[in-house]
């Protein structure tokens, strides 16, 4: 039994996600496309086989935040390249992939053996709104940056937090029947709940900044900014916290 | 006249606004809170909000009073919700017919996702105000009544665990409990297990952990149990129970399983109100963002 080769899928990824910035940075926008693509792929694999970690299929490995994290930006960068106006901005998504693919390769790759009460299609249905959300909480935040920064791009962060917000309403939604099978309550009071709540609200508020005098577009940009650090400083302790917690397969 | 001026006062966007930060505010602080008093903040969970106030929160005031403040800001929230839709749909009724049932169907929307965010909160609190939990020692054979006269025992207990070939050998999968059930209408078997709870008169049964059982075998050496015990001592105040689900021996921890039952009338209202929210973002934003091009 040994399921540990499976991580050289997620140095490949990360590789050919490392070569995709290079050429976003030298603007070959072509190649950088295509490696992205590469890398997608092979992070796709890699999280497809995270479910035989353990020698035996647990789906919760293949939905851990870390590892889908970049690759969700990834796709983000990817979907709007191939459907969206080709905006010079949005190649550089691709930097926030690279930067969270190195905490995921930094990252103990095993997974935390899960309670049965962990065991539930509601918990992956949960982690594929969740880290989608911020997957669009963060590009949303980084467009800002570089708006505010005078880069490029205008108000492109709107709608991306919009929809993350919509994702993020899903995920509320499924947790909440996860937490009810398992624990019986639908809110839980507890770090994570607590945290998930604090990021729903804050973009809630920033949803009803467009109805209010004097919050122009610079505000609203530096607004998304603190939004995203915020989404990063809660979910970011939570990772860290469970960097002690025992794995197995790798 | 009057009542207008006062929902425009009350229900003033700026004042939402800033009531959603200190929300963000005393969540966050909360949280922080929490992971640093996992025992007391997790007390919450299984008893009424307002009897957790009134001795834990009461007695507790310096890790607690976030849990007040969250609860007043809430409730103020919740009267400026509903001055801010009544007032946005008072305004936009008489315009309707002029407005067409497509534009105006856009333009209520948001109020209706407020009005639906009140009904979840109301759920939330009415869960947290009237929920009823029992908790049992499952063993098999024992029998207990839930409150309303229907009588449960458990037939028998069975406990699957994950295949001696995979990294995953001695961890337990799954634990079953057969249940033999009696009503006034009759008795019928059902079984409940940690990830298929069980409905029985608008009682939700499932199964709850305790003392952990372990994945090492009942020979684990003494070290192995001074090992367990100290990591229990540290883990006392953290939330992995998966940690100690796994680490901790089998040996003198009975009973570790408990067959938990809850009456929660608040949770079909929070979750209706949430899929219905979703469903008007979902078709919402797309219109707005079609509408604002």
């Amino acid at each position: 039994m040994n399921v540990h080769g499976i991580h050289i899928l997620l140095y490949a990824a990360a590789a050919l996600c490392a070569l995709s910035g290079v050429c976003v940075f030298f603007k070959s926008r072509k190649p950088a496309y295509a490696l992205l693509c590469a890398g997608v792929l092979a992070h796709t694999a890699y999280q497809a086989g995270r479910g035989w970690l353990s020698g035996v299929f647990i789906p919760n490995g293949m939905f851990e935040g870390v590892f889908l994290l970049p690759l969700a930006v990834a796709l983000l960068a990817l979907a709007h390249q191939s459907y969206g106006e080709r905006r010079p901005d949005w190649d550089s998504v691709t930097y926030l992939a690279i930067a969270f693919m190195a905490f995921a390769l930094y990252y103990p790759h095993g997974i935390i053996p899960p309670t049965p009460q962990k065991i539930s299609i509601w918990a992956a249905f949960f982690f594929l709104f969740e880290v989608p959300a911020h997957a669009c909480f963060f590009a949303g935040g980084w467009l800002a940056l570089r708006a505010l920064m005078k880069l490029e791009g205008g108000n492109d962060f709107h709608p991306l937090l919009v929809w993350g917000f919509v994702f993020y309403s899903l995920a509320q939604f499924t947790g909440a029947v996860w937490c009810y099978q398992g624990w019986s309550v639908p809110f839980s009071w507890g770090a994570r709940h607590l945290n998930s709540a604090a990021i729903w609200f804050t973009y809630a508020a920033y949803l009803h900044l467009r109805f209010l005098k004097g919050w122009d577009m610079r505000r609203k940009a530096w607004f998304a900014v603190a939004a995203s650090l915020i989404v990063l400083c809660l979910s970011f302790a939570s990772y860290l916290h469970e960097m002690n917690f025992e794995r197995i397969g790798g | 006249m009057i009542v207008k001026k006062i929902l425009d006062v009350v229900g003033d966007l700026r004042i939402t606004f800033w009531l959603l930060v200190a929300t963000v505010a005393l969540c966050v602080t909360g949280g922080l809170v929490a992971s640093k008093n996992y025992v007391l903040i997790n007390s919450l969970n299984s008893m009424r909000i307002q009897d957790w106030l009134l001795t834990q929160g009461v007695s507790n005031f310096g890790k607690s009073w976030w849990v007040f403040a969250l609860l007043f800001v809430l409730l103020l929230l919740g009267v400026n919700t509903v001055a801010c839709a009544c007032s946005r749909i008072l305004a936009l009724l008489p315009k309707r017919k002029s407005m067409g049932w497509r534009a105006f169907s856009v333009t209520i929307t948001p109020s209706l996702i407020h009005i639906l965010f009140l009904v979840a909160l109301a759920g939330h609190l009415v869960s947290s105000a009237f929920s009823t939990q029992v908790k049992f020692p499952l063993a098999r054979g024992s029998e207990y009544e839930l409150p309303g006269g229907t009588r449960v025992t458990v037939a028998d207990i069975r406990t699957d665990y994950y295949p001696e070939t995979s990294y995953m050998k001695n961890r337990i999968k799954e634990v079953t409990a057969i249940l033999d059930i009696q009503e006034s209408e009759g008795s019928s078997q059902a079984s409940v297990s940690y990830g298929i709870p069980l409905s029985i008169r608008g009682w939700n049964l499932r199964l709850d952990m305790k003392k952990k059982r372990g994945n090492y075998q009942e020979t684990a050496a003494a070290d192995e149990v001074a090992r367990s015990e100290k990591l229990l001592k540290k883990t006392e105040e953290t939330c992995n129970k998966a940690h100690m689900y796994h680490v901790q021996p089998k040996v003198d921890r009975a009973p570790e399983e408990f067959l938990l039952a809850q009456y929660d009338p608040g949770f079909r209202y929070v979750m209706g109100a949430i899929v219905l929210i979703i469903i008007m973002m979902i078709w919402y934003f797309p219109q707005a963002q079609r509408n604002h091009a």
